[in-house]
């Protein structure tokens, strides 16, 4: 939600610097050149904006999402095939093992242990998304035939994790799910 | 007036070829009275989907639907973009009517083509086709509709890169490269003087045709697989597809601000004319706008890391040319001047500050980490309808208010550019707004219908379906007052035509 | 009509004779595979998981626990006997051929070969480290060493090796496998009877903590990749497929270079 603030603060702005600017030509100024006035606001604006992005940039670095220099605790399988997920402790190699995986006990990991996902797909491009019990959003990575994305992450709630497909795969994308459960005590 | 603003008119032409060209031009943008209201109602169509209304339907059609007007609108504020910067162009040079023409009859065989494939073929893998999707629907469609969708996009392709030759051409017929692209400016030179209109319009074509390239190697890999069975790199094609898709949506973006560029001055007073920061930054554009499409590949963490970072580090910094040249040198123009507000000039106007609002939305959304949890929600339709629908579209509408205003000597009594301005205005960004909350509230995006742990989705579709009405009494207005103009203009410059 | 039918469930019977006698084979096929599964570790079940600290008496007459090398560098631990006839010394050198041609030994990781078997002592596996014939600077990082039986079962049970008596000749079965570990903690498996350089590359390469974040599976029939791994030097070198997005801006270019030279020819 932070994002959707900060979006909302700048675009206020932006809405009522733009309605200032408009309302200035009610009164026009006759004879003075403003053009080149507010021209002169360009390099600071320029060298404000650039400042504030590269702090941005450099800020936003240490939480990319890629996998870092970490020992799991624990590694999680996810095969996406259209329209499930098989979300299970060892490589799916068939599709019966997939078929059993879909309906199999969910798989159950500690509460924050830091669990790698190794997303692939056995048809097309899927997304695979963590959303916690809460129905918040926690991260994702594409699921992509021939490749096997890994995904590092710590969950600190207990419950019912919930895997959505976010890259459109078909007429049953919106269906598509699988489910893992993050358990308090250690779980096997 | 108009001479002490733009740079004299260079190109004579004669009296017929003036109005044949001018017929064209409308007969380009006329395709936006037809297009604009269907594709529209197609994205009514899915929020109402959204919002529950029809529990029961296929949602072949929601997906059939959501694959339309996604290659449909992006097409079509494409081709009205590029068609009324080529009318603006044929002052200074001469693009030829006869490849004009070419490109809009295989332009119509084009759109004929992808609505039969996806309302009749019911094909349904979205605009962007990922491979391998298109050929493995599962049986929602039959491969001969993916193949009548790839066979359309192909003549698009073509049309459209004869068209943007036929306009470098021109060009080249006039100016050397490298005063196209203004680096005389860099230079510190000013002559020859050459309008922002034309360094723009360089800028957008060549990017155009490195998209266009790209598109057709894309076909050729699709044609592989289909004809002789030889898969190809699933990572490779999303590049190829994101790159060609982002380039084709920048690039629109930019047809509109060239139009900004050459049309508002009319309406201020005041030239708007090419200095070496404009230079600067329009050369930036071209080069960043090659790299910034790595964005939509964030989440796949098979692509080389140092891909992803250029890929936030260009998102970032294309930013910046916008926000201190045009959307700066817009506010400049207007500052305490006596400006003439019209239906024109105000979608002009107000198009940059969709521009802006959406772009601010798009470099929160081109962070990594951000990425990491907005990635294919709402989010991202959002920030793309902000620079589109309250940007691109607001100021290709104002070119079409300005060109049949010209046209048809006629203009839109104030109240009514008042309601038009204010339905839009209120109307679009209510219905943006419900994209962006559902965004920051896990819903995804190409979603035919929401599970039960996404039930906000559907409360965000339901609230943003009165500002949908107020948006879309405010087209309908704006097309009743604009069209009534542009059949007027019609038959006028058909009049003067042979 | 009779002799068709009759035609018919001979045949039939015939049909269902040969699959019966078949079924013995496949279902002695289908035991073998589920045996051979069963009898080879499997990654996914150790993976990242620790394994015991236990002491070992090396052939330079030492005694350490596992962690002193551990906690210097990460470790390549294999597990052998002293008169093996039959994989143990084929696989050292395999592991030898290839760590030589990787590299990294000693400053990225170091290689520990214990001995499994109960009777082996330090004197007999020091005749194995000669027959391997390393050379001077590799002994240093070369470690050949026995445990407790005890302590012995317990790591061998937490990287799943295990090895079967065979008393008619005086030999051991087990499985030829590396276990790469990190600060006590299985970070691969590597499972086979020799050790191929690229294998080995990618255990090294997640040793350092950059995992091998993809596994491209490598399709004959896919002629356009971006990248191709070369086994020989480990790089992943460019490859035709990145001319497909080398294309774009080079063929535009070269098309407005054309358009924008002809100007100066007229």
């Amino acid at each position: 939600m932070a994002a959707f603030e900060l979006w909302s603060f700048l675009a206020l702005i932006i809405v009522a610097v733009y309605a200032h600017f408009v309302l200035s030509t009610r009164a026009p100024a006759e004879g003075e050149d403003y053009y080149k006035a507010i021209g002169q606001l360009r390099r600071p604006l320029f060298v404000f904006l650039a400042l504030l992005l590269l702090i941005s940039f450099a800020l936003s670095v240490p939480h990319f999402p890629y996998p870092r220099n970490q020992i799991p605790d624990k590694v999680v399988y996810v095969t996406a095939k259209q329209f499930a997920f098989a979300i299970t402790e060892k490589p799916i190699r068939t599709d019966e093992e997939f078929e059993e995986a879909t309906t199999a006990e969910p798989v159950k990991v500690p509460i924050n242990a830091l669990v790698e996902f190794r997303v692939t797909s056995r048809d097309v491009n899927h997304g695979f998304s963590l959303y916690a019990p809460d129905g918040e959003l926690l991260g994702q990575t594409q699921a992509m035939p021939g490749y096997v994305n890994r995904l590092f992450m710590r969950f600190d709630r207990p419950g019912t994790y919930l895997a959505l497909c976010l890259e459109y795969c078909g007429i049953g994308h919106h269906r598509m799910r699988g489910i893992f459960e993050v358990v308090a005590q250690k779980g096997r | 007036m108009m001479a002490e603003i733009a740079l004299p008119a260079e190109v004579e032409w004669a009296p017929a070829e003036r109005a044949a060209f001018q017929r064209l031009t409308l007969a380009w943008s006329g395709t936006l009275f037809v297009l604009f209201p269907v594709l529209g109602l197609l994205g009514l169509f899915m929020r109402l989907s959204h919002a529950n209304f029809f529990p029961n339907l296929d949602p072949i059609w929601f997906y059939a639907a959501l694959t339309l007007h996604g290659v449909g609108m992006v097409g079509l504020w494409f081709i009205t973009g590029f068609s009324g910067v080529l009318y603006l162009l044929s002052r200074y040079v001469r693009p030829s009517l006869a490849v004009s023409r070419l490109s809009f009859a295989l332009t119509l065989l084009g759109v004929l083509l992808l609505v039969i494939a996806t309302l009749v073929g019911r094909f349904a893998a979205g605009w962007y086709f990922l491979y391998p999707l298109p050929y493995r629907s599962g049986g929602a469609w039959a491969n001969w509709a993916t193949d009548v969708y790839l066979i359309a996009l192909a003549t698009l392709g073509v049309a459209w890169t004869l068209w943007a030759l036929d306009l470098l051409r021109a060009i080249a017929q006039r100016y050397s490269l490298s005063q196209a692209l203004c680096w005389h400016y860099l230079r510190g030179e000013t002559k020859p003087e050459v309008p922002p209109l034309i360094l723009i319009t360089t800028v957008s074509t060549i990017a155009s045709l490195t998209g266009f390239v790209a598109a057709v190697i894309l076909l050729a890999f699709f044609a592989a697989d289909r004809l002789a069975g030889v898969p190809a790199d699933p990572l490779l094609m999303k590049n190829l597809v994101f790159y060609f898709g982002h380039v084709l949506v920048n690039i629109t973006m930019y047809l509109g601000v060239a139009m900004l560029y050459d049309v508002l001055p009319q309406y201020v007073g005041h030239p708007w004319k090419t200095t070496a920061t404009t230079a600067f930054a329009w050369n930036a554009v071209l080069f960043l706008v090659l790299f910034a499409y790595f964005h939509h590949l964030y989440m796949d963490f098979a692509q080389p890391k140092a891909f992803q970072v250029l890929g936030q580090m260009a998102s970032y910094m294309i930013s910046l040319p916008a926000a201190v040249v045009s959307i700066l040198g817009t506010l400049a123009m207007v500052y305490r001047t006596k400006v003439r507000w019209t239906l024109a000039s105000s979608l002009l106007f107000a198009g940059t500050m969709g521009w802006a609002v959406g772009g601010v939305a798009a470099v929160i959304d081109s962070t990594i980490a951000i990425n990491f949890r907005f990635h294919n929600t709402l989010w991202v339709p959002a920030h793309f309808h902000t620079y589109f629908l309250m940007g691109v579209v607001l100021m290709i509408m104002g070119f079409l208010a300005h060109l049949t205003a010209q046209l048809s000597g006629r203009e839109e009594p104030p109240a009514l550019r008042r309601t038009i301005l204010t339905l839009l205005l209120v109307g679009g960004y209510g219905f943006l707004l419900m994209f962006y909350l559902a965004g920051a509230h896990h819903v995804p995006r190409r979603y035919a219908v929401y599970p039960e742990e996404l039930a906000q989705g559907i409360l965000y579709a339901r609230l943003s379906l009165p500002f949908i009405a107020l948006l879309s009494i405010g087209i309908l207005l704006y097309i009743w007052e604009v069209g009534k103009r542009w059949a007027l203009a019609f038959a006028t410059v058909g009049a003067r035509s042979p | 009509m009779g002799t068709r039918l009759r035609h018919r469930r001979s045949k039939v019977t015939v049909t269902v004779l040969c699959l019966l006698a078949l079924c013995p084979f496949s279902l002695a096929q289908r035991r073998g595979s589920d045996e051979n599964e069963r009898l080879l570790p499997r990654e996914e079940e150790v993976l990242y998981g620790r394994v015991p600290d236990i002491t070992v008496r090396t052939i330079v007459g030492k005694t350490q626990r596992l962690s002193d090398w551990w906690q210097k560098r990460p470790i390549l631990l294999t597990f052998v006997f002293a008169h093996c006839a039959g994989v143990c010394y084929p696989y050292l050198n395999s592991l030898r051929d290839a760590i030589r041609q990787v590299g990294g030994l000693g400053s990225d990781y170091e290689v520990i070969v214990l001995s499994f078997a109960p009777e082996d002592a330090p004197t007999e596996l020091r005749l194995m480290a000669e027959a391997l014939r390393l050379r001077q600077k590799e002994r240093a990082y070369w470690h050949f060493g026995v445990g407790e039986p005890e302590a012995m079962e317990r790591l061998e049970r937490a990287v799943r090796f295990w090895y079967r008596r065979i008393k008619s000749t005086n030999q051991y079965d087990h499985p030829a496998m590396l276990a790469a570990l990190k600060d006590g903690r299985v970070i691969r498996l590597l499972v086979g009877a020799t050790v191929s350089p690229v294998r080995l590359r990618e255990v090294l390469q997640e040793l350092k903590g950059e995992p091998v974040l993809v596994y491209p599976l490598p399709d004959a029939r896919m002629p356009f990749r971006c990248f191709r791994y070369d086994p020989k030097t480990g790089a992943w070198r460019p490859d035709v497929g990145l001319l497909a997005l080398l294309a774009p801006p080079l063929l535009t270019a070269m098309a407005v270079l054309c358009l924008f030279r002809r100007k100066a020819v007229q």
